[in-house]
């Protein structure tokens, strides 16, 4: 029993290793011999048995031409794997943190490719289920960096961390495929999708640190009243009319409507999903007006009104986490 | 159509070109497949469903079957046709990714498939930049290249590279003999010697000036031109007009008639449709060989072979046993009514001389003692007597008139004869740094006479020697008139001649060497080996990692030396921990190291300002590119040897903590 319990226990530290590899986790990716693969493709393996035929036609013929011929394709094999080894190594990955996405479309991965030497071919594709099949390819890869967006699908709304990450090539011939795999650590934040419908909008909601906003604010609509000229105030805002009277110097002083801070909450009896969705819609419409919006969020979160991408990203990011604790996929 | 598709279709247009040219294509696939090529320029996959691309496949596969029934050839030829059809649809159908990788192994198999029918430099040649264009176009479809050039210069790179590999598996992996035999296929023929000789029916014989056989000899030239006979082909029947080999083959005499001593000829013989090759009627094939001699001294193929084809021969130290084989009945047959003047003349030899020997003589003395003349247009003769009105009327003729007559006047006196069709003389060609070599062309073809005496057995006589020697020990110029020559001589433009022996000399020497070299030349280049595998092995290891240290990174241009110098030391920088922060410029980075690492700070220092120097500096400057940039490595080399030196104290570090 010492020995099975001993075996056992060298197989799950060998399985957690061959995981730890496979997975490749890091904020960077350098692709390195340890951390590439390589395996021959369905094409490679079909390039041997054209080599046999071509081989023993040459043979049974006693005509040197597709010997020669055969013998040039297997040279060609036993190089493969070296060029396509030398197509993706010392290539460095970086992720960038991606903008929040909504439930029902990809979000744009941004990941900074860098190398000192030109590539070809290059391919990365997302390993989770759910995800598109086909990879994206950048084809010619000057020497330096890039920066590439790559479309993730998410499953639904949260937020979520994006998985394994294959790169893979298969230049120059394709009958070799290195590849490499990486779980780039950045954390994708899944709005629900846009839908239009009723949201709770609270103007002035209660609490005792809410407080109430002024109404009104500095601005050029109406005149609002008078005030001691300040020589940095300018000749347009002088109120000539006192000074003809005799009565000083004096600048007009204006204002105008201060926008409405609103804040945003889902409706109760609505499933939070879709209720969800209709403050995101609302929010994304109001945001785009140049509306003040904030959150009120089952859970307690509150984000204040304000405007602007990086609010608005702020906003997306709490909608995704709400009642949603991170995923891994 | 994307680049990829281009270069396939171009692969496809070049195998088709060759095979057309070489002859090997059926009427079928020969009309087929440039209709599918312009098929696919104009792209008939959007209005062409896939029922459609089914039917025409069928149809096509239908129209090859029946054309093969029609005219059929070998069972290799017509799979290869088949194969070359296949090409020409698997391209048409072609819309993803994998089936285009397909259309190149089928065109790369297509390719080899070329290569069983020609061997010629020429061929080979074609048939290398079809392999280079189908590989340009798997680079193209791999890699996406858009660039056609650019793909055939990367992939012709590659190939160099590879080619040391190449050179070490072809010259070293044990070459194997064949596994099974073949059948023979006689229908794969082109021009050639005919089996049959009617002299009287050939009104103006056309010179044909193109390519026989080629024969060089180990250890000296070639035999005087008066012995330059190479037989191949022996007529036995006669029927007064016309000679002809018998029926059924002379059943070959294999037993104790190959050689144990090493090649001194070598012969590589254009296609021709007979099974009989030429040779000189006393050497021997080697053991081992799939050529045999018969009983009536041909020398015959027993296996398949491609057209072209090459063997070695040994010259015999004994007299060869064909030559003792009595002669059959056939050997004296002759028709009764046929010729009677010649009959009347043969019969009064044997009158006068009881000995073959003595009747021989007359003859001899008889054709010198007449004024015949040799003439390429010797006008016909007729279909009746047409050997009666050559030699008693006409008397002008070429060698098949006198050889024919000769032979007929021999068998009249009695005495055992036949008619022997091969080569005479040959022209001797010295190409610029290659060995010689003899060339013979289908003009040099010649007929003379066998005769059986039975104390030395089968003797040859030629009787155009006897009328004019000139054919025989010059040339065939040297015996025609003078309007003759000048036409023999407009054939043959000196220009080009020149230019075509050097060619012809290239081509040789590229079948002896290359395409001639098999598991003989293998022994004989490096000995029998036990090792010899796994010296292969150790070879082609040797050359991979050679042509890997070569070519670094063959399909890729990197050109930023300076940048690659820059990588290296922020590399080596990074194992111990320094990297630089998001912004920082390459000078503060190298400051901040130099400031906590005193002993790197000069070299760091010296690499920001040759950097700098070489990236911003006017191009006015003293200072060259090239010697800043060797500034660099050489700065670069010393940080690493610092590094190594233990420049920092601390040592390298790997995922934050101390190794």
């Amino acid at each position: 029993m010492p020995f099975a319990n001993s075996l056992l226990g060298n197989f799950d530290r060998w399985k957690e290793r061959l995981q730890r590899r496979l997975s490749g986790s890091g904020d960077r990716l350098l692709l390195r011999h340890h951390n590439i693969y390589i395996l021959p493709t369905a094409f490679g393996v079909m390039w041997l048995p054209v080599i046999a035929i071509t081989y023993v036609l040459g043979i049974q013929t006693q005509s040197n031409g597709p010997v020669l011929l055969a013998l040039l394709l297997l040279a060609l094999l036993l190089f493969s794997p070296f060029l396509t080894y030398r197509n993706i190594v010392d290539l460095e990955l970086r992720c960038l943190e991606p903008v929040p996405g909504f439930a029902d479309q990809s979000i744009l991965v941004p990941i900074i490719i860098c190398s000192a030497d030109s590539r070809q071919a290059i391919k990365l594709r997302w390993l989770n289920r759910g995800q598109p099949l086909s990879s994206q390819q950048i084809e010619q890869f000057p020497a330096g960096s890039r920066q590439l967006e790559l479309p993730w699908q998410p499953p639904g709304r949260g937020q979520y961390l994006p998985g394994r990450l294959l790169i893979h090539t298969t230049s120059p011939l394709g009958l070799f495929c290195c590849f490499s795999y990486w779980q780039p650590p950045v954390h994708l934040f899944v709005a629900p999708a846009c839908l239009p419908g009723p949201v709770q909008e609270l103007q002035q909601p209660t609490g005792t640190h809410y407080g109430l906003a002024e109404a009104v604010a500095e601005g050029s609509d109406e005149f609002q009243d008078l005030t001691p000229l300040r020589p940095e105030a300018g000749l347009q805002r002088v109120s000539w009319k006192t000074v003809a009277r005799g009565q000083g110097w004096y600048s007009k002083r204006f204002t105008c409507e201060k926008p409405v801070a609103t804040w945003l909450s889902p409706v109760s009896g609505l499933p939070l999903e879709r209720a969800l969705e209709h403050v995101c819609e609302r929010l994304c419409q109001g945001l785009a007006k140049g509306e003040q919006l904030g959150l009120l969020l089952p859970g307690g979160c509150e984000i204040h009104p304000g405007e602007g991408e990086l609010h608005r990203r702020e906003c997306l990011r709490a909608l995704a986490a709400v009642s949603a604790p991170l995923r891994q996929l | 159509m994307s680049q990829a598709r281009w270069l396939l279709l171009t692969s496809q247009a070049l195998l088709w070109l060759q095979l057309l040219v070489q002859g090997q294509l059926q009427l079928l696939v020969a009309l087929a497949l440039p209709g599918l090529m312009v098929l696919q320029l104009w792209r008939p996959r959007q209005w062409l469903p896939s029922v459609s691309m089914r039917l025409i496949t069928l149809s096509f596969l239908f129209f090859w079957v029946a054309g093969l029934t029609l005219a059929p050839g070998s069972f290799l030829q017509g799979v290869s046709n088949l194969l070359w059809l296949l090409i020409g649809l698997q391209q048409l159908e072609a819309r993803r990714h994998e089936q285009h990788q397909r259309s190149v192994l089928m065109l790369l198999l297509g390719t080899g498939l070329a290569g069983l029918g020609a061997q010629g430099l020429a061929a080979s040649l074609s048939q290398g930049l079809t392999a280079l264009v189908a590989l340009a176009g798997l680079h193209s479809l791999e890699t996406g290249d858009q660039r056609m050039l650019t793909s055939l210069r990367r992939i012709a790179v590659l190939l160099v590279t590879a080619l040391p590999l190449l050179l070490a598996s072809f010259l070293l992996l044990p070459r194997l003999e064949p596994i099974w035999n073949l059948p023979v296929s006689a229908r794969s023929a082109r021009s050639g010697l005919t089996n049959q000789l009617a002299p009287g029916e050939i009104a103006s014989l056309v010179l044909d000036q193109s390519l026989a056989a080629r024969v060089s000899f180990k250890g000296g030239g070639p035999p005087a031109r008066e012995q330059r006979y190479w037989r191949v082909l022996v007529h036995q029947r006669f029927d007064g007009r016309k000679w002809s080999a018998v029926d059924d083959p002379p059943r070959p005499k294999v037993q104790g008639e190959f050689a144990s001593g090493p090649a001194n000829q070598s012969w590589i013989v254009e296609p021709s449709r007979l099974l009989e090759r030429p040779w000189d009627g006393r050497s021997l094939p080697q053991a081992g060989s799939p050529l045999v001699v018969s009983e009536l001294g041909t020398l015959q193929n027993l296996r398949f072979q491609s057209d072209r084809q090459l063997y070695k021969l040994t010259d015999g130290t004994r007299s060869v046993s064909w030559q003792a084989e009595p002669p059959r009945a056939i050997d004296s047959q002759l028709i009764g009514n046929s010729n009677p003047r010649l009959q009347n003349l043969g019969r009064q030899w044997a009158r006068q001389a009881s000995k073959p020997e003595q009747r021989l003589a007359l003859a001899r003395e008889w054709f010198q003692g007449q004024d015949f003349a040799y003439s390429l247009k010797p006008g016909e003769l007729g279909s009746t007597n047409p050997l009666d009105r050559f030699l008693f009327e006409t008397r002008t003729g070429f060698c098949e008139h006198y050889a024919a007559s000769f032979s007929a006047l021999m068998r009249a006196a009695g005495v055992p004869s036949r008619v022997v069709v091969g080569y005479q003389g040959g022209d001797w060609q010295q190409p610029l740094g290659g060995s010689g070599f003899l060339q013979l062309k289908n003009s040099d073809a010649h007929a003379w006479s066998e005769v059986w005496l039975p104390d030395q057995g089968w003797i040859r006589i030629d009787p155009t020697a006897w009328v004019t020697p000139e054919r025989i020990r010059r040339s065939l110029a040297e015996s025609l008139s003078k309007e003759e020559q000048e036409e023999l001589i407009k054939s043959t433009p000196s220009w080009l001649q020149g230019v075509l022996t050097q060619w012809d000399g290239l081509d040789y020497n590229w079948q002896l060497t290359v395409m001639g070299f098999d598991r003989q030349r293998q022994v004989a280049l490096l000995g029998q080996s036990r090792w010899q595998g796994l010296t292969a092995v150790v070879a082609m290891g040797v050359a991979l990692l050679a042509g890997l240290m070569a070519v670094r990174k063959p399909w890729q241009s990197t050109g930023d030396a300076a940048r690659k110098c820059l990588d290296t030391v922020l590399r080596q920088l990074d194992k111990y921990g320094y990297s630089p922060y998001p912004g920082e410029t390459l000078v503060c980075f190298f400051r901040r190291v130099g400031s906590t690492e005193e002993k790197l700070a000069s070299i760091l220092s010296e690499l920001a300002q040759s950097y700098s120097r070489l990236r911003f500096a006017p191009s006015n400057q003293a200072e060259s590119p090239s010697s800043l940039l060797l500034d660099m490595q050489k700065h670069t080399k010393h940080l690493k040897d610092s590094l190594r030196n233990g420049a920092i104290a601390a040592g390298p570090v790997r995922n934050n903590r101390m190794i």
